[in-house]
């Protein structure tokens, strides 16, 4: 960021509007990377979910394997008919979905890609991150309250007492590298982590929290199997039942957007972040980073696929008990855990 | 029903909430064609539920008035359409039981094998759309996998796809070609394992142990009242079983099979998954009727000479009556007919077993969840044109 | 205690089983080939007795309506005059917005002239384009071949069904060579028809 305002005051443009040439920039290109990839990761989405089930999924538009679906998807979904309830409210449920994609949208500000590629480097970054994806609830509810609709009602009180819930075992999993590291900011975990080896590694208690932040980050996205608020077998589609057109495209947007920085959070607190391999690295050169990191972005983005094509659904009173009786104590037992490591200063596998 | 009794509603509650009519159906992904369920829930709770069907009726019984005993046969197999086989076998009993004439055995050993295979079928499309009820997509393609070398199986000698109108009155409609029965056994050979996979995938499934345990719990005293049948009544621990106990083709006797009943495996005894196990199961008793069989056929006429003579002239039956009943996948499906001397019956009647037992939907849905509601109505199994009629 | 082993079994279970499945599917998602076809490009071949849309040798039929009576949805409508033996054809249609491809209205056939042929595409756009005139029949085509051979060969076997082989897959004695050859080439076909 710093560098980019550098660029644009070099250019001669002056203070607040380098800056604000710089945020444009950024933002712009960021909203491009966000629908590249989701368009990327829905065509993703569908050949693993068709392979997985002895079928081809889209393979004639575009010439290779149908790799143009997902374009094609989008601009049908840009030309089609926006259909508003009429009896529902039309203020809510139209800036509900902008509200929706925000949360996550801001939440990419944060992912560092390599040193120094960043959009901006917070020092609270884990903490903004967590924060600022807890939006997209509120959004929910307005979509699901909005659309007068019992089934999205239901969807959207689901998605609210799912993503409340589960937000409290994640950020106590994240807690734990946090403590092991001594910083909130993300790129501290790829330095710690070139020196001492994957957190993921680093003591049993961080490979236990890595899977318990995994499965609250499956709930946080709505994935299966805690895909209850849309759980098509039982709310037809839940909040967005209603949605049509571009205004249901960002719902979609968003889902997979948010898988993205579930997955970015996993591979840079647990698993290396831009460090390829197991015992630490740093040697890595700098262009290469991103390429790690977003591969293994991919890799938990199939994984969270993987799992969505071959577990049924919890129960909304199951996905409860399995947050509050599972995953919370064990969080908890993790962070202290890994606190009573730290304090006898075992370290590492690694280190 | 622990949780109803839990849960009531009452006004003066410090936290009173309304009750919320919700419509499950008849567009529901869910409900498995176009049956409507009016729900009360508080919350997410169901206090109340009503069954609503008639969607798809028509007028099969009266059609079957109107049309030459023959003719009816395609009727029935739009009945319980994932079930042809086993409907044109039931009215075809039904009309030779009228007539007093009985299929060559050569025909009997193949109504065996095509009614099993049916059973199958549909067993698999029970078992795939349960999936989806409960969430998982993937077992219901892997089930229609298998479904589809079953249809190209049935499509052999029947020639058509789903809707097979190959067992008539008097015999089978065509001969099994030659290499089928082995084509079969191969078949049998490879669901073998494939059954192993789905357990693996979905039965065994801790998930779905969850959401299918305890759940729509149907005591064998309430099977009973409610006229249950099938697999419906066996997962309730009553070993009922018209294969066995009233062989309506002579080969059942001759073929050893298990009736699987429901043991409460993995909670109360007649829950959604006991349900769902003995059609697992079932499953496994057809292949294993098949494979005793198969190499049984014996060689002769496929189909009575003097019945024969029905496709140019219809049937004529004296007077009379007759009732016949066959184990479908679902249950006991019925026919009534009373012939009065003409072409066509003068009544026709049908007890379906889907239509019974969905009788029981309404006893068992207030107290669950909104998500067990769909889990018990895909364990029922119904389908809705056989329902409706 | 109990309590305590059900939370710790709950657990396990629920990793195990999940792990199980997921090898399964991983499975099927590094290994087993798609079963699905590309269905424009590639089509399933229906065996010889498959009930697809009907085909009129029109120099065969007598216009004895037999057909029509047989028709449990009375699709077919038959129209000629009779000049002395040569019939004078006005209509031979059915409509397949009723038909329900029951076949009943093969057997019937004094003369055998009303075949079922393999074509399953009966996808069209206009409603009133799905009344098949029967009457364009110009002469066997050679897929057409197939599906009269295949109705001939199947009312042989309602009248001569003792030379059926047994299901042992003991020829029938007695069998002439012509009938082993045949059975050996619609296998043939079947083979090619299911691969």
């Amino acid at each position: 960021m710093t560098s980019l305002i550098a660029f644009f005051e070099g250019l001669g443009l002056e203070g607040v509007l380098a800056l604000s040439a710089a945020y444009a920039l950024c933002i712009a290109s960021l909203l491009g990377f966000i629908t590249v990839y989701a368009m990327f990761a829905i065509w993703m989405e569908r050949k693993v979910a068709a392979h997985i089930q002895v079928r081809y999924g889209p393979m004639e538009t575009g010439a290779w394997h149908g790799w143009a679906q997902s374009v094609a998807d989008a601009v049908k979904l840009l030309f089609k008919e926006d259909l508003i309830p009429p009896e529902g409210n039309k203020f809510l449920f139209w800036i509900a979905p902008a509200v929706v994609f925000c949360g996550v949208f801001a939440g990419f500000i944060a992912i560092p890609f390599a040193e120094g590629m960043q959009i901006v480097d917070l020092h609270l970054g884990v903490f903004f991150i967590m924060a600022i994806a807890s939006v997209e609830v509120i959004g929910v509810i307005m979509a699901g309250w909005a659309s007068n609709s019992k089934y999205s009602l239901f969807g959207a009180v689901r998605e609210a007492a799912q993503v409340v819930s589960y937000e409290i075992p994640a950020a106590t999993a994240l807690l734990v590298p946090i403590l092991v590291v001594g910083s909130f900011r993300l790129g501290d975990f790829n330095a710690f982590q070139a020196d001492h080896g994957w957190l993921v590694l680093y003591n049993p208690f961080l490979t236990v929290a890595a899977l318990i932040y995994f499965i609250s980050s499956l709930a946080g996205c709505k994935r299966a199997p805690f895909d209850l608020p849309e759980a098509e077998s039982e709310l037809v589609s839940g909040f967005h039942t209603e949605y049509s057109g571009m205004r249901f495209s960002f719902f979609f947007l968003e889902e997979y957007a948010s898988m993205f920085v579930a997955a970015a959070l996993t591979a840079t607190l647990f698993f290396g972040g831009w460090n390829l391999f197991p015992w630490g690295g740093g040697w890595e050169p700098a262009p290469l980073a991103p390429v790690i990191l977003i591969s293994k972005i991919f890799f938990f983005i199939f994984v969270q696929m993987w799992l969505r094509w071959t577990l049924p659904r919890l129960r909304v009173d199951q996905v409860m008990a399995m947050g509050y009786k599972y995953l919370v104590p064990w969080a908890f037992v993790c962070l202290i855990g890994a606190a009573w490591f730290e304090y006898m200063g075992w370290g590492g596998l690694f280190s | 029903m622990e949780a109803l009794e839990m849960y009531t509603v009452d006004p003066n509650d410090d936290v009173y909430t309304e009750e919320l009519k919700l419509n499950l159906g008849p567009q529901h992904p869910s409900t498995h064609g176009v049956l409507r369920v009016e729900l009360k829930v508080d919350g997410e709770i169901i206090t109340a539920s009503r069954c609503d069907i008639g969607y798809l009726h028509r007028c099969a019984e009266k059609i079957g008035e109107n049309v030459t005993y023959l003719q009816f046969t395609p009727y029935t197999d739009r009945m319980d359409y994932l079930a042809s086989m086993n409907n044109n076998l039931a009215w075809s009993l039904t009309v030779e039981k009228l007539l007093g004439v009985e299929a060559p055995e050569r025909a009997q050993w193949i109504r065996v094998i095509v009614a099993e295979l049916n059973r199958i079928a549909s067993h698999l499309i029970a078992f795939g759309t349960y999936g989806i009820d409960i969430g998982a997509n993937t077992p219901f393609f892997y089930a229609f996998r298998e479904r589809e070398s079953i249809m190209a199986l049935l499509e052999r000698p029947s020639g058509a796809r789903m809707l097979y109108n190959y067992v008539h009155p008097g015999g089978v409609a065509h001969d099994i070609e030659d290499g089928w029965l082995e084509d079969v056994l191969a078949f049998c050979d490879e669901f073998e394992m494939r059954w192993k996979e789905y357990n693996t995938l979905l039965s065994h499934n801790a998930i779905f142990i969850g959401r299918t345990a305890n759940i729509g719990v149907i005591p064998k005293d309430m099977a009973l009242d409610y006229g249950l049948t099938g697999p419906v009544l066996r997962a309730s621990g009553v070993s009922w079983d018209l294969r066995r106990d009233v062989p309506y083709l002579a080969p059942y006797d001759d073929l050893e099979f298990d009736v699987p009943v429901g043991e409460g495996t993995h909670g109360t005894l007649g829950d959604c998954w006991d349900r769902y196990w003995v059609r697992m199961r079932e499953m496994m008793e057809s292949i294993r009727i098949i494979r005793q069989a198969c190499p049984r056929v014996p060689a002769g006429p496929f189909m009575d000479k003097a019945m024969n003579r029905m496709y140019k002239t219809p049937l004529k039956p004296e007077p009379g009556e007759a009732y016949m009943r066959c184990e479908n996948p679902r249950g006991e499906l019925g026919f009534y007919v009373v012939a009065e001397g003409g072409t066509s019956p003068i009544r026709c009647r049908t007890r379906a077993p889907s239509f019974c037992n969905l009788s029981v939907l309404d006893a068992l849905l207030p107290g669950t969840m909104i998500a067990d509601g769909v889990a018990i109505i895909g364990s029922l199994d119904i389908v809705l044109g056989e329902v409706d009629r | 205690m109990g309590a305590i082993r059900d939370y710790f079994g709950n657990i396990s279970s629920a990793l195990t089983t999940a792990a199980k499945g997921m090898r399964i599917t991983w499975r099927y998602f590094k290994h087993e080939p798609p079963i699905t076809i590309q269905y424009p490009r590639e089509r399933v071949e229906p065996p010889p007795s498959y009930r697809g849309l009907h085909i009129l040798q029109q120099d065969k039929c007598i216009d004895c309506h037999l057909c029509a009576k047989a028709c449990p949805v009375d699709c077919i409508e038959i129209e000629a005059i009779h000049h002395g033996r040569t019939l004078e054809w006005k209509q031979f249609s059915i409509d397949y917005k009723k038909c329900i491809f029951c076949e009943f209205c093969i057997p019937v056939c004094p003369v055998d002239c009303i075949h079922m042929t393999s074509e399953y595409e009966l996808a069209t756009e206009d409603p009133d384009g799905m009344v098949e005139d029967l009457l364009t029949w110009t002469g066997l085509r050679p897929e057409d071949q197939r599906a009269v051979e295949a109705a001939v060969n199947k009312k042989k076997g309602v009248a001569a069904p003792a030379t059926i082989e047994s299901a042992k897959g003991a020829p029938e004695p007695g069998s002439a060579e012509d009938k082993a050859a045949k059975i050996a080439a619609i296998k043939a076909r079947l083979k090619k028809g299911s691969a």
